[in-house]
């Protein structure tokens, strides 16, 4: 005979349900929890898998051939299968997660989630000079959104929770929960003040009591306790900034223009230039074989002061290289470790000049190595809150912290003056994506481009002749004139070069039907008083809009005399 | 906002838990999976570590136990070897770091303070390395440990014993005789510290003691005699030095010591035995050849002996003659180094008047 508590208990059970689901807060919340825990068993296994895997495709001591194959055919496999299979998972995943989250109203495939997870498991562990933290934050938001979309909740829920995987990744990835928290916050939502701060803390803090409960709590990076020898090292340490925000700036640079080389290669070309940087790296790794994998082995013994000036130059110089090369081919890996190691290397090997010239006054090299490593962080990645913090958790030594903070400032204002775009958001330019800044709502408004713009006239394609594009032109009243190709816009050209003839515009010169060629252009949710300013810098009285998340894709004209129409605009709009 | 049915919300969480389950599975197998190849990678080093020590390959050996404790941070034993071969291969500073260490987990770590011990003594510290080795003695010794307090304490007291500091040394060296009466490998061992660098008439009775077991043991022979001739007493030490020289005929020491004893006895005014007029002929000879070595002495220091010279028919038949000019002459010869003596005379004057 059942008790009569059974029915009972079942019904408190369903009513709890019940409410949870009912209630937008307590979902947060409950899905937060679930979401950090989740994360950070799927990011522990990541780690762990990578680990192993990696262990035994370059073990230590291996042959030179193996170091030159491993990564070769790791690279061309997982080239093939993200060109075939998981096109969404190449890359580094913050400017896919951020695209994602901007413009995709949060939603990323589980295809993405299963593609990052197993092509970086791969080619990581084939010794590709490529990082796991990046790949890891695209696996947790992914998780986020794939979670959210089967519960059926709204855009904005999802958008929320997006966030929130990001956190519990990194936590986890990283061992560094509050970094994790401070960069879902500074670079994926771009707002420190975001009000899914409290679900951000608590994934972030339950992924990583989920990675202590396994893997137990060891920093990443063990150091000893170093001191400031003598107040004259701050002067040394903002040096250091400044040759960090140089490297950071180089290293970008040099990724940003690799990265341009690679893409004007063929299409049909795109699964297996991955191979070109894994022979890259492979060859390098046959002569020295520290520059595989993501190195923090040897940024440890650096950490511990086992510096040869010499090698350590060497390194930097070859790993810049090498995952310059390994991103831009179009390999799936982040580029937060290799930014760690660049800037140990760099740390090192200035601690080394400086304590060489100055022994009484600066500290041993690897002291600079740990402050080196957050130089570069905050010159690369551009996150100069989360870069302190992130060092500090990494090896929790506090005694660090104030010349991190003058070594990171005057690296990341160096970076920014000499490069002005981000490293993520010039990645994503490339890509043909344009991320709003972050005070930017997505939602239209009264006074954005969107409500005033008008649906796309008939414009011409590269194969019509001038005169048929300037019957095109004046019919829509154009002083800016789109050109279509089968994938969307290749360019635009000026009224003023269209003139009476046969000549098409790809023989005279105005379009290039296989390049896209950048124009003067808006996007929806800029403003009316922004699209008036372009307009007029630009010298024209239309401009298309195209969409953030493709700007091939017109979605729009906008005219100037739609913007000043006396109904539009209200006085302190033209003040 | 829009709330999911129940049954999809139950049945999602549901799938959600068994996933997370599922993975708690494979991240714990996977776990222990590193944790044992870390652990066999870390053991392969040690192993080389120790293969490169042993064939004195000590810098060498230092990268692999380096390793060993980078991938293994809590084995108490690889970073004990990586201090020692970093004090091995000279380097001190690496070597204190790592003791250091060892010691800020467990200060009376047997190990860290031995090591941290050699690194002073090295480093020219005396104090502080006598400290650390008194620390390793009293310490805490794993069974696995390549060495005994006994053994530190040895190295404890030839370190003392090199740096001639007697007081200390005798200390220990008493402590090793209570733990050990009777053993003659100590009691030879002791011995010899005592003739080195501690109080050479406590090596007296363990020679003797040596020679009593072993009448034909030439190394007790000839540490007798040495200690007689420490003590002052080359009247002892004599046969001493005959025997050794019996049980050792090669003995280069034995013929030194022996002949060193011969001419000192030769010269020595108070020789028992010798008539008084002989003792004081003796006596105003070695005061005479001690005050011309005296050259370039000051005067004043010069005077009462001088004046003990020139009153030689006074004394002649004084029976406390000889004392009172062995008395002068010490005088003379301690006050400085002023005092500088032929070569062939130097040791066994030297022996006369201390």
């Amino acid at each position: 005979m059942k008790s009569s508590a059974s029915p009972r208990f079942r019904e408190r059970v369903t009513s709890a349900l019940d409410s949870l689901r009912q209630s937008d807060t307590q979902l947060s919340l409950f899905l937060s929890l679930i979401l950090g825990a989740l994360v950070g068993l799927v990011i522990v296994a990541f780690i762990l898998l990578t680990g192993r895997l990696s262990a035994r495709m370059y073990p230590p001591g291996g042959s030179g051939l193996r170091r030159i194959l491993v990564p070769f055919a790791g690279s061309l496999a997982g080239g093939f299968l993200l060109f075939r299979y998981f096109p969404q998972a190449r890359g580094s995943g913050i400017p896919q997660t951020r695209a994602a989250l901007l413009l995709g109203e949060g939603r990323i495939s589980l295809r993405t989630v299963l593609g990052k997870f197993f092509c970086c498991s791969l080619t990581l562990s084939s010794g590709v000079a490529l990082g796991r933290e990046g790949p890891s934050v695209q696996i947790g938001a992914g998780i986020a959104s794939v979670l959210a979309q089967r519960l059926g909740l709204a855009r904005d829920q999802i958008r929320a929770l997006v966030p929130v995987g990001c956190a519990a990744a990194l936590a986890a990835a990283f061992n560094t929960p509050i970094a994790a928290v401070l960069f879902s916050l500074e670079e994926i939502m771009g707002d420190l003040h975001a009000p899914v701060l409290g679900s951000v803390v608590l994934a972030s803090a339950t992924s990583w009591m989920v990675l202590h409960l396994i893997l137990g709590d060891d920093p990443l990076f063990h150091v000893p306790s170093y001191q400031l020898v003598h107040p004259a090292e701050f002067a040394i340490y903002a040096v250091l900034g400044l040759i960090g925000g140089l490297v950071s700036v180089a290293f970008v640079k040099v990724l940003l223009h690799l990265r341009l080389l690679f893409r004007r290669l063929p299409k049909q070309s795109v699964w297996v230039q991955p191979a070109i940087g894994g022979l890259f790296v492979g060859l390098l790794g046959f002569f020295v074989p520290d520059v595989l994998g993501v190195g923090y082995a040897y940024v440890e013994r650096v950490l511990n002061g086992d510096v040869v000036f010499q090698m350590v130059a060497l390194l930097l110089i070859l790993k810049l290289a090498a995952t310059a090369v390994c991103y831009s081919s179009g390999n799936a890996g982040g580029i937060f470790g290799p930014s760690l190691f660049l800037g140990a290397m760099l740390g090192a090997a200035t601690g080394s000049v400086a304590h060489t010239l100055f022994p009484h006054v600066a500290a041993g090299p690897g002291a600079y190595a740990l402050i080196g490593m957050g130089t570069a962080f905050a010159g690369i990645i551009r996150t100069p809150l989360t870069s302190v913090i992130m060092i500090f958790e990494l090896t929790r030594d506090y005694s660090i912290i104030v010349p991190l903070m003058i070594s990171n400032l005057i690296s990341y204002f160096i970076s920014y003056k000499l490069q002005h775009e981000p490293i993520y958001e010039a990645l994503a330019h490339q890509d043909g994506v344009h991320l709003p800044p972050p005070e930017r709502k997505q939602p239209r408004d009264e006074s954005s481009v969107a409500s005033i713009m008008r649906p796309i006239p008939a414009l011409p394609a590269p194969s019509d002749t001038l005169e048929q594009a300037l019957r095109l032109a004046r019919e829509a009243g154009l002083d800016l004139v789109p050109v279509l190709g089968p994938y969307g816009a290749l360019g635009a050209v000026a009224l003023s070069k269209l003139q009476a003839g046969g000549e098409t515009l790809a023989s005279a010169g105005l379009i290039e039907p296989a390049h896209f060629a950048p124009f003067p252009h808006l996007h929806p949710d800029h403003s009316q008083i922004t699209a008036l300013h372009r307009m007029s810098s630009a010298g024209f009285s239309t401009l298309p809009v195209v969409s953030r998340a493709n700007v091939r894709e017109l979605v729009g004209i906008v005219y100037s005399e739609d913007i000043l129409h006396p109904s539009k605009l209200s006085a302190e709009d033209i003040e | 906002m829009s709330a999911p049915g129940f049954t999809r919300f139950l049945g999602i969480f549901l799938a959600v838990f068994a996933i997370m389950a599922g993975l708690f599975a494979v991240d714990l197998v996977l776990a222990r999976l590193e944790r044992a190849e870390v652990r066999a990678d870390a053991k392969r080093h040690f192993e080389a570590g120790e293969k490169l020590r042993k064939s004195g390959a000590f810098g060498q050996a230092a990268d692999e136990f380096r390793s060993a404790v980078s991938v293994a941070r809590d084995n108490r034993e690889y970073r004990v070897a990586w201090a020692q071969a970093l004090l091995d291969a000279g380097n001190l500073d690496a070597a204190s770091e790592q003791a250091t260490e060892l010691l800020t987990r467990d200060l009376s770590d047997g190990d860290a303070n031995l090591i941290l011990a050699r690194v002073y003594a090295k480093q020219g510290r005396t104090a502080d390395s006598t400290i650390s080795y008194r620390r390793a003695i009293y310490g805490r010794w794993p069974p696995n440990s390549k060495h005994t307090r006994r053994e530190v304490r040895w190295e404890l007291t030839d370190f003392l014993s090199s740096q001639h500091a007697s007081e200390e040394l005798l200390a220990e060296l008493l402590l090793l005789e209570a733990e050990s009466p009777g053993d003659p490998a100590v009691e030879r061992r002791i011995a010899h510290l005592y003739l080195r660098g501690g109080p050479a008439e406590r090596a007296v009775p363990l020679f003797e003691d040596l020679l009593r077991r072993a009448p034909n043991d030439a190394d007790a022979a000839l540490g007798l005699a040495q200690a007689r001739v420490a003590q002052g007493n080359c009247t002892l030490a004599l046969p001493q030095w005959r025997l050794a020289l019996r049980l050792q005929p090669d003995s280069s020491d034995a013929h030194e010591g022996f002949a060193l004893c011969e001419k000192a006895l030769a010269i020595d005014p108070l020789l028992r035995g010798l008539p008084l007029e002989q003792r004081i002929r003796r006596a105003f000879a070695l005061l005479d050849n001690v005050v011309r070595s005296a050259g370039s002495c000051p005067p004043e220091s010069l005077k009462h002996a001088q004046g003990l010279l020139q009153k030689r028919r006074a004394l002649e038949r004084d029976p406390n003659a000889p004392e009172l000019l062995l008395e002068a002459a010490r005088e003379v010869w301690n006050s400085g180094s002023c005092v500088k003596p032929a070569s062939e005379d130097q040791k066994a004057l030297s022996l006369l008047l201390r």
